[in-house]
């Protein structure tokens, strides 16, 4: 399990200064974060294009503001709230564009390169796709990102609460959809 | 962790690890924006603004004088402003996510925030019934509206079936009436999600943006609380966003609307998510819930 969270390199940017955070502190966040960012947002999107384009229009939004922050960790949650977002808007894009194409293309977009995973993790993804998309973003952020039911709460900006009943009934419905496939 | 979470870890991670450095595209750095240009930026913007207004004003006026036809009155924003599904503002990752300024405090009576609607928590199985006969009920981990003959439903999303649920009905305009559920899962934490009718039918979440809280608690960005309220004669949704010193009771309000069929005037909307409109600050009188609100 991946832990997309306050990783070590975010702990030495203007460590101890309380600086407002700058270019450099941005080249560093990018250099550190942009790959496992971009890893979160495939889970999320499922195409690598869009992928990368979520993550750098956060990247982006964090520039914008970034100096405002004086702390690298909320530069973090920002980015990684920011990638949430952005890849839900890039499914409802996804969906919205593809009610307007004739039914013969209209096939979902592609995940290319699922089809070299083991059939055993093919199943579960393709699972994972029938949920409610706060049901996939839960469960991304809790088992392959690795955060907290704190860090969930804020990225997807629901209560704990929230994050702790949904993650549950998101595990049950992947598990009835599981077992309703024979598997 | 179980055999499901094991796969489920075990899954995810193969398919991230399909992504390697190597397979990204060329990427660079955004470039950052000093505050002072950032503010020459603005300045620059709201003169422009300035000079387009001033020709415009022109421009009315010579219509005036023709008697052709007169001003318009200024445009409000309305869900239409900004659920465009080609822009896709409300969700947008790269909007700045503090609340754009507006005029503060918010012209007019403010009475239409409140009361605050005090709906009681209600076990699950329990029908609760409006005025005009239509009802409600978490039934099965679905929430079912029955009136008009017609029957409504949709699976809860974080609301847990097996507690004890309010049940609040909205007017909504367009998308018709939404249903604001609310559920305290434990100490002073809230659970509030709002359902309306979707395009299959049935009852679906409405899903809230990034840059302005909907429900209780407290967010990034957001330290001070918010609440999500309806007004009690059920013609508005509303949140507030604590400003400042707790003691001072300011708060920045938020009326909420929903993205529907036919809004926007395009191609119908496929998504229903909530849309904040800013109303401004205002102060609410202490009590709980409040009982009075004054421009401030």
């Amino acid at each position: 399990m991946r832990r997309l969270t306050n990783m070590t390199t975010t702990s030495d940017l203007a460590a101890g200064s309380r600086r407002p955070l700058a270019a450099g502190d941005l080249a560093q966040l990018y250099a550190a974060h942009r790959l496992p960012l971009v890893r979160l947002a495939i889970l999320l999107v499922d195409d690598r294009a869009s992928a990368e384009d979520v993550v750098q229009d956060a990247f982006a939004s964090l520039a914008g503001r970034l100096h405002k922050l004086r702390d690298p960790d909320a530069a973090l949650g920002y980015l990684r709230t920011s990638v949430v977002n952005g890849s839900r808007s890039a499914l409802r894009r996804r969906r919205t564009a593809r009610a307007y194409v004739p039914p013969a293309e209209a096939e979902p977009p592609g995940p290319d390169d699922r089809a070299v995973l083991a059939e055993e993790h093919r199943e579960v993804l393709a699972g994972l796709d029938r949920l409610a998309p706060r049901q996939r973003e839960v469960l991304v952020l809790r088992y392959w990102s690795g955060l907290s039911e704190a860090e969930i709460a804020e990225a997807c900006g629901i209560s704990r609460g929230a994050v702790k009943s949904t993650a549950s009934r998101a595990l049950d419905a992947l598990e009835q959809i599981l077992k309703g496939e024979g598997r | 962790m179980n055999t499901l979470e094991s796969r489920l870890s075990e899954a995810l991670n193969a398919r991230a690890e399909q992504v390697q450095p190597a397979d990204l595209g060329p990427g660079h750095v955004p470039a950052t924006v000093s505050p002072v240009r950032r503010r020459l930026q603005v300045g620059a913007a709201i003169a422009a603004v300035a000079a387009v207004a001033a020709v415009a004003a022109v421009a009315v006026s010579v219509l005036d004088d023709d008697g052709e036809t007169g001003p318009s009155p200024a445009p409000q924003p309305t869900v239409s402003d900004t659920s465009n599904p080609t822009t896709d503002a409300t969700t947008d990752p790269t909007a700045d996510p503090e609340p754009a300024p507006t005029t503060n405090p918010p012209e007019g009576d403010l009475g239409y925030l409140l009361p605050f609607d005090t709906t009681q928590y209600v076990e699950p199985g329990t029908t609760v019934r409006f005025g005009d006969g239509e009802t409600a009920a978490i039934t099965g981990g679905e929430l079912v509206v029955t009136g008009s003959g017609s029957v409504l439903r949709g699976p809860l999303e974080g609301i847990d079936p097996q507690d004890d649920v309010s049940i609040t009905r909205v007017s909504l305009g367009q998308v018709g009436n939404g249903y604001l559920l609310a559920q305290t899962p434990g100490g002073d934490s809230q659970i509030q999600e709002l359902y309306v009718a979707g395009d299959g039918g049935g009852l679906v979440l409405a899903q809230p943006p990034g840059d302005v809280p909907f429900g209780f608690g407290y967010a990034e960005g957001f330290p001070d609380g918010y609440l999500t309220w309806t007004a009690g004669d059920g013609s508005g949704l509303f949140t507030r966003v604590q400003l400042g010193d707790p003691a001072g009771n300011r708060w920045r309000v938020y009326r909420w609307e929903v993205t529907g069929p036919g809004e926007g005037g395009g191609p119908e909307l496929l998504a229903r998510d909530l849309v904040p409109t800013d109303l401004g600050v205002v102060c609410f009188g202490s009590g709980n819930p409040p009982r009075s609100v004054t421009p401030c």
